[in-house]
């Protein structure tokens, strides 16, 4: 019952911030928009003025475009290396997100779902979270050596080549495996950032630490409710690959409806974000009291102060 | 004992090709004893080989091919070039291969083990011994024969190139000591190399093979005989005509599938044998289809099927290595038991395998020197055959909306090449494996292809069955090839031959500009009158006829005249020769008021321009508009359209752009 209180909880909470969640679409597009520029030049000038571009747009003839991407390979080449590295960047930017959501769940001032106290929060936590995504590799480690040491257990009972089909299937089971230490670490990485944001300490390592345990000792509770809110996120998902499988993208209508309906589904991924992580929140204080952190204060014209706050 | 001697007189008289209904010139018979020892991975064997003399000169030396001294060391030619590797499967250092000739001897004669030497012809290297060379007492004399008798054992490798063993799985390929093909008077006889596969003379091959009682056995030919001996084995007797090679196979968890396929234009009767793995009968029935699919393109498209079977081997799991090869009515398929229907490997494969049993075994092409000849004809009749049955968009993959067809992936392979070796050349010659199979393969398939559509689809049915038709059970070369072409056709075709087959470049044309420029009214100084904007327009001999300008050179031959009318435009489009080889072109020119003019260029100079004057603007230009030449190695320089649409890179754009957003926020969550 607890895993549906706290469900309900994010659920909630998340359908109350209809800004941050604009915050976090236009996040999301801005670095995604770099993506759109640097694909549609590569893609423009490697068809160019071919008459081949005209019947790509009734059917996406995958002969057609692997012969576009085989003959302009080093063009794509280019272009992927710079999607890689406007990965790397986001990814740090997503360190701020984090912050930005619980700075705004965990402030206790009425005014948390402001745009001023995401901001804030991203400030006041970039740090601490970027040590923790150093630090976790302390999960990180563990988690490949698990994986490494299930992975020969089941080479030695695939050693037999002729186990064909056996051997299909354990290759299903790393995969699961490897989906799940993932998903293990990230869960143990939310509940370690909930503990640095309500208890407003930059004791990091601690944190973790503490996050483990946690987790650890209520992996039913945790990993339940975690992967519940991840089924509701594949809801949204089918639903939306099963709007695109009936839009017939051949004009321009359609194509311009299909991004909007793709824009939709990203704002659900930035809802579903702050699900997650009030939902967690929820679960946190249902085991540890409300640690309530101070308020982040947010002072017009300069940004925001943040106050001293105990260590807790 | 009696019986041997009766079986060998009457390889003997198939030699002559005396024996009623023999189809090839029968230069070879083998009478082969073998058994195979699972536990030892050996076979041993008693080879009685007749061999005739087909050629105008006294022969006082015999080369045998002992291909599975390939496997016997790292130092042989094969690991030199391979590296120990074979498509990704490597040699096991604990598992070699290798054949011992125990006793050789003139029937009825002298032994002649001692006379046994090893040569090496095409690279010299002592440590290969692929090739045993006998040297006789006496010289076999024209059209005489000569009997030799042969024990000799085979060990067996771990398989990782074709034959040898996994687990209780046996290919047991080029196991036997084979002797040489005489041609011209002169020996054929290359070493087993990485990157080449067989040749050998026509015979009729009698082999008994005796295995334990739980080996399920698949071999060359029909059986003739099973005998159950006393010792817990079992013997079964195969016998085959018109073949130059024999092959058999052997495992306790194969299960047997026979069925009779029957055509009645052309008339095929012949019984499919499928071996299938017990770990692999949910793949059966694809296998089974895609095997009729064979014998029917082929028996339609060359010539019927001729032999009494076709047997289809399914390697054992871990024994991949076995499989996509081909024997004399015998080839291995390659499969998982978890391969989706829409990723066609295993009709692929299939369909492939069984296509060498013409392009290899009947019309007997030479794998040494022109691969192509096999390899590259049998890629075209493949992926004709996978267009024809499965669909031409998505004959190799149709799988969750990818649709991938054969056609398209040879080009990729041709187009993401280099230009290091030409179509033509002896196997081991290659760069690299890779170019090797792109070369033989795919780029000789799309050389069929692109003379295909040159000639057009009958003249080239045409072509194909007339090659088969006067090369079945002979040894064409690639001049043969030409020549059919030619003969059929009624066309030179060397230009094309010349420049496909002995050149490593690349046939590249394009559409380098499309422009459409309003012709302005006259305006400034002209000879003896002042013009101005308003003045009067200029006249068009002939409104809207295009004013074709020399290849070479920058100047205009003659100046473009506006057409009458409210507008004129001049219209311009260069065409371009990018790569080097030279192909006649067709230019298809589209204008905005509907009309189309279909140019021809005899492609020799770099470029070429085209003018039109006239009242409407050009909206494309695409040189090879039908896609005829399959060897242009790119299809996107090929058009060119005045103002292109912005909805193809939009909508790729923003799918992309989507793709990358649920990326990020993945990344996020």
């Amino acid at each position: 019952m607890r895993i549906l209180a706290c469900y309900k909880k994010g659920i909630g909470e998340a359908a109350l911030r209809p800004r941050i969640v604009l915050v976090l679409w236009l996040f999301n597009a801005v670095f995604a928009s770099l993506a759109y520029v640097l694909f549609s030049s590569v893609f423009a000038s490697a068809l160019g003025r071919s008459g081949l571009a005209a019947g790509l747009m009734t059917k996406a003839d995958m002969n057609v475009l692997f012969e576009v991407l085989t003959t302009s390979g080093r063009a794509f080449g280019v272009m992927i290396s710079g999607l890689l590295a406007l990965l790397l960047v986001y990814f740090l930017a997503s360190i701020f997100i984090q912050g930005g959501i619980l700075g705004g769940l965990v402030d206790g001032s009425g005014r948390e779902r402001s745009g001023r106290v995401f901001f804030a929060g991203g400030a006041v936590h970039y740090g601490r979270f970027l040590r923790l995504t150093v630090y976790s590799v302390v999960l990180w480690v563990p988690a490949l050596v698990g994986y490494a040491a299930v992975s020969i257990l089941l080479g030695l009972a695939t050693k037999d080549p002729t186990k064909e089909q056996l051997s299909f299937d354990l290759d299903i089971v790393r995969i699961v495996l490897t989906v799940f230490l993932f998903f293990l670490v990230k869960i143990i990485m939310d509940y370690a950032r909930i503990r640095i944001a309500t208890r407003d300490t930059g004791e990091v390592f601690q944190a973790l630490v503490g996050a483990v345990r946690f987790v650890f000792g209520r992996p039913g509770l945790t990993l339940g409710l975690y992967y519940l809110l991840g089924l509701t996120g594949l809801l949204i998902f089918v639903v939306w690959r099963v709007f695109f499988a009936a839009l017939p993208v051949t004009t321009m209508a359609t194509i311009w409806i299909g991004f909007l309906v793709t824009q939709l589904f990203i704002a659900s991924r930035g809802w579903l974000r702050i699900a997650y992580q009030a939902a967690q929140l929820a679960n946190h204080r249902s085991f540890n009291g409300r640690k309530q952190a101070l308020p982040i204060t947010v002072t017009a014209g300069d940004g925001g102060a943040i106050p001293e706050a105990p260590a807790g | 004992m009696k019986k041997t001697v009766l079986l060998v007189a009457g390889a003997v008289l198939a030699l002559t090709g005396g024996l009623s209904g023999a189809l090839s010139r029968q230069v070879v018979a083998y009478d082969i004893k073998a058994r195979l020892v699972p536990e030892t991975k050996a076979v041993e064997g008693h080879e009685i080989l007749t061999w005739i003399n087909d050629s105008a000169n006294p022969v006082s030396e015999l080369p045998f091919h002992l291909y599975m001294n390939a496997f016997k060391n790292n130092r042989t030619t094969f690991m030199k070039e391979s590296g120990g590797a074979h498509r990704g499967f490597k040699v096991d250092k604990d598992n070699w291969g290798y054949i011992s000739i125990i006793k050789i001897a003139i029937r009825d004669g002298g032994d002649l083990t001692g006379a046994v030497t090893y040569i090496q012809p095409d690279d010299g290297n002592p440590d290969d011994q692929t090739v045993m060379n006998l040297a006789l007492p006496a010289p076999v004399k024209p059209q005489e024969k000569i009997t030799l008798v042969v024990d000799f054992v085979t060990r067996l490798p771990k398989v990782f190139a074709r034959a040898g063993f996994s687990g209780d799985f046996f290919m047991v390929g080029q196991w036997f000591p084979k002797i040489g093909v005489l041609r011209n008077g002169v020996w054929n006889c290359h070493q087993y190399h990485a990157h080449s596969e067989f040749f050998a003379d026509y015979g009729a091959f009698r082999v008994d093979l005796t295995v334990p009682d739980r080996y399920i056995l698949g071999a060359t030919g029909r059986r003739t005989g099973t005998v159950k001996n006393p010792d817990g084995t079992t013997t079964y007797t195969h016998v085959q005509e018109d073949v130059h090679d024999f092959a058999w196979t052997a495992c306790p968890a194969f299960v047997e599938f026979r069925e009779r396929f029957t055509l009645n234009d052309p008339p095929v009767e012949t019984e499919m044998i499928l071996l299938i793995h017990r770990s692999h009968l949910g793949q059966k029935d694809r296998y089974a289809r895609a095997l009729r699919n064979g014998l029917e393109f082929y028996s339609k498209s060359y010539g019927p099927y001729p032999y009494g079977t076709i047997t289809l081997v399914d390697p054992a799991p871990g024994a991949m290595a076995a499989g996509g090869m081909e024997y004399p009515t015998l080839f291995t398929g390659d499969t998982t038991s978890w391969i989706p229907k829409g990723v066609r490997m295993p009709e692929m494969v299939t369909i492939h395998e069984f296509g060498h049993g013409y392009w290899y075994g009947i019309v007997g092409s030479n794998e040494f020197e022109e691969a192509w000849l096999d390899e590259g004809i049998n890629s075209y009749s493949e992926a004709k055959a996978m267009d024809h049955y499965y669909g031409a968009d998505r004959s190799l993959i149709d799988l969750a909306g990818v649709r991938i067809g054969e056609i398209p992936y040879q080009r990729l392979n041709v187009i993401a090449s280099g230009r290091f070796d030409p179509i033509e050349k002896f196997s081991w010659d290659y760069v690299s494996g890779s170019s090797y199979s792109l070369n033989v393969y795919q780029k000789a398939s799309l050389m069929m292809l692109t003379l295909e559509r040159w000639l057009g689809e009958d003249v080239m049915s045409k072509v194909m069955k007339t090659y088969y038709e006067r090369w079945k059970f002979r040894h064409p070369t690639a001049a043969d090839f030409v020549r059919v072409a030619e003969d059929v056709s009624g066309k030179d075709l060397a230009w094309f031959f010349d420049q496909v087959l002995d050149s490593p470049d690349r046939l590249d044309y394009a559409v380098t500009d499309l422009r459409a420029d309003e012709v302005n009214a006259p305006d400034g100084v002209f000879d003896g009158q002042a013009a101005s904007g308003k003045a009067e327009r200029p006249q068009a001999d002939k409104p809207g006829e295009k004013g074709e300008e020399p290849a070479k050179g920058g100047g205009e031959a003659k100046r473009a005249k506006a057409a009458a009318g409210p507008r004129s435009f001049r219209n311009v489009v260069v065409v371009a020769r990018i790569g080097e080889w030279v192909f006649p072109q067709e230019i298809l020119v589209v204008f905005a008021d509907g009309k189309k003019v279909r140019e021809t260029w005899d492609g020799r100079d770099r470029w070429k321009r085209f003018v039109y004057v006239g009242p409407a603007k050009v909206v494309s230009a695409e040189v090879d508009p039908d896609h005829k030449w399959l060897l242009d190695v790119n299809f996107t320089n090929n058009s060119l359209v005045l103002e292109p649409k912005r909805g193809p890179v939009l909508k790729y754009a923003l799918g992309f752009m989507g793709w990358f957003q649920g990326l990020l926020s993945l990344l996020s969550l």
